[in-house]
């Protein structure tokens, strides 16, 4: 049984499941009501404050984190493949496949790495096809009814770098949850460990202890996706002679991207190993 | 040599024996193997040790000389399987779930149409299998099993949800797997199916093997053959039948009917002995005993060696 043979079935069941394509319906919708509207409500071919110009796909330092169109995107396309992953990977659990795959393949970590690698395939196509359709819906409105003018010299080569950031997010995104999915064995279970993470220790826990902050999964993938240094947190005390003390904690982008896939890795590993040792009943 | 080896095999949950020590041999050489027991009794969970889905808590197993575990890789594209309720993929076609795991172990579109067209879903495989019936799914699973052309299939309840024509068919499916050479493991809990397809049972209860053996072996540990006769005067017919040191004694609820310790072709003498005492036979049949009576009465009766 060669591994490209499990991985090209994993490949095609994944991208044969309703959840993909009810996600890719649902991000492209979101995407073509956002160009729309922007097109709609362009008031002209100059660079005015209204007009709907294609340098707002990615702008440049220091206007970042103005307007930002496909990293704002983006981040609502993340959620989408989170959930797209989730259900993809938790639908064997729920349909009770998980066996019947064991029956072709019982060896379970290759079956693991054949899921995780297929849920990564499926979402990087995903993804480059939604923002494929943002930009050139971006592109044609700005064209018709706006303005493709004042692009920086390296504003193409800039985008790509964008999408391949924020490609590489998705991934990571995916397997952190695809990696869930095999620790709790459940869709839901999954969404709710996300949820309950970013309320209790991305929200409540770095409030409580700021220096965690720069340790956690969205501070450094904020800092990856940006290419820019992220205060993760921020202390500020008062010392006995009231002077304002504020400590900074910062996250930079390239120990961020080490520090995202390690997580990334150690989940995706916890999930396989525990899917390697459990009893399927 | 053994295709199916299991001694002492062990499962606990918690507090709970599913399988309490199981000792099992399906031999070599084709033929359909009967693996019975009562709901609870540990069938499932054993078949699920043997394929590797679950760790045995003691004991040891081996499938095809491979103790099951990561190196079941080894045999497994020599087994056919279906474990409890079909779990299909419910998002696709009857034929795309088939091509889709062919596709693991490189098996051909031409090996999927031969497996529908075999268990009779050649016409519906198009269908999304959240359309099929239970028997339908049913055949899809076992499709799904006969496609690696495995040399030995476990079969667990194949026959759930099946109609009796659905049954015949799968009856004379397993049949004809046996004589091709393949060995079949079926699990179930439909003793007259058994008893019709299979050559050797096993019958296991708390997860204890009760008995093993050819199914005329193990139908012998049950009561002796006898003649089951319909008479106007039961009462007379038993003190008849006595006084020629013939038992007998009066079964069912009507009251008329007597059953005579004899064997089958010993019909003419109790006809004979009734007709000159001036007692008439209403009806005489052999009263035979079948998988299910033997099947209750060891499962009440605890471990045999046939």
């Amino acid at each position: 049984m060669r591994f490209t043979a499990l991985l090209g079935s994993e490949v095609r069941r994944l991208a044969s499941r309703r959840a993909v394509w009810s996600g890719m319906a649902a991000a492209l919708g979101v995407i073509a009501l956002v160009v729309v509207v922007n097109a709609l409500n362009s008031t002209g071919t100059g660079i005015g404050e209204h007009t709907m110009q294609l340098s707002k796909l990615w702008l440049e330092r220091p206007d970042r984190g103005n307007e930002n169109t496909v990293l704002a995107m983006s981040i609502f396309v993340f959620v989408i493949l989170v959930g797209v992953a989730a259900t993809a990977v938790g639908g064997d659990y729920r349909a009770g496949t998980v066996g019947t795959l064991l029956l072709w393949e019982p060896r379970r970590v290759r079956v693991a790495i054949a899921r995780l690698v297929a849920l990564a395939i499926v979402t990087v196509v995903m993804y480059l096809f939604v923002t494929g359709v943002l930009i050139a819906g971006w592109y044609a409105g700005s064209a018709l009814r706006g303005s493709t003018g004042g692009l920086g010299p390296d504003f193409w080569s800039n985008l790509a770098a964008v999408v391949a950031r924020c490609t590489v997010a998705a991934v990571i995104l995916a397997l952190v949850t695809g990696g869930l999915v095999l620790v709790t064995r459940s869709t839901v279970g999954a969404l709710l460990v996300w949820i309950g993470y970013l309320i209790a220790v991305e929200g409540i826990l770095t409030a409580r202890i700021p220096s965690i902050g720069s340790a956690l999964l969205l501070r450094n993938l904020s800092a990856f996706l940006t290419d820019d240094r992220f205060e993760s947190a921020r202390r500020e005390t008062f010392s006995s002679t009231g002077r304002l003390t504020v400590e900074r904690f910062v996250t930079v982008p390239g120990p961020a991207f080490v520090e995202v896939v390690v997580i990334a890795l150690v989940v995706a590993g916890v999930g396989t190993a525990l899917f390697w040792r459990r009893d399927v009943t | 040599m053994a295709v199916i080896e299991a001694q002492g095999l062990r499962k606990v949950y918690g507090r709970r024996v599913a399988v309490g020590g199981l000792d099992l041999e399906v031999p070599d050489g084709g033929g359909v193997f009967g693996f019975l027991g009562p709901n609870g009794s540990g069938k499932t969970t054993t078949i699920r040790m043997l394929l590797g889905l679950i760790a045995p808590s003691a004991g040891r197993a081996t499938v095809l000389g491979v103790t099951p575990g990561p190196a079941l890789h080894r045999v497994m594209p020599r087994i056919g399987a279906i474990v409890e309720s079909p779990a299909l993929f419910p998002a696709f076609s009857g034929r795309r779930n088939l091509e889709l795991l062919g596709r693991i172990q490189g098996v051909g579109p031409k090996a999927v149409e031969a497996a529908l067209a075999r268990v009779g879903l050649a016409d519906r495989a198009d269908d999304r299998v959240t359309k099929y019936s239970l028997g339908m799914k049913q055949r899809v699973a076992l499709a799904a099993a006969l496609i690696k052309d495995p040399e030995l299939l476990i079969l667990d309840e194949p026959a759930n949800g099946l109609d009796p024509q659905g049954m015949k068919e799968l009856r004379d499916l397993v049949k004809s797997l046996g004589a091709e050479g393949r060995t079949v493991l079926v699990s179930s809990h439909l003793l007259t199916e058994i008893q019709l397809m299979c050559d050797r049972v096993a019958i296991i209860q708390g997860g204890v093997r009760v008995t093993q053996g050819t199914v005329e072996d193990v139908l012998a540990l049950g009561r002796p053959n006898g003649l089951l006769a319909r008479v106007a005067d039961p009462t007379g017919a038993i003190a008849i039948l006595g006084a020629a040191g013939v038992s007998a004694a009066v079964v069912g609820g009507a009251g008329d009917q007597i059953r005579v310790d004899l064997p089958h072709d010993a019909g003419a003498r109790v006809s004979e002995l009734l007709a000159t005492s001036g007692v008439y036979l209403h009806e005489l049949v052999a009263d035979e005993v079948d998988l299910e009576t033997v099947f209750l009465e060891l499962t009440r009766r605890g471990p045999q060696i046939p």
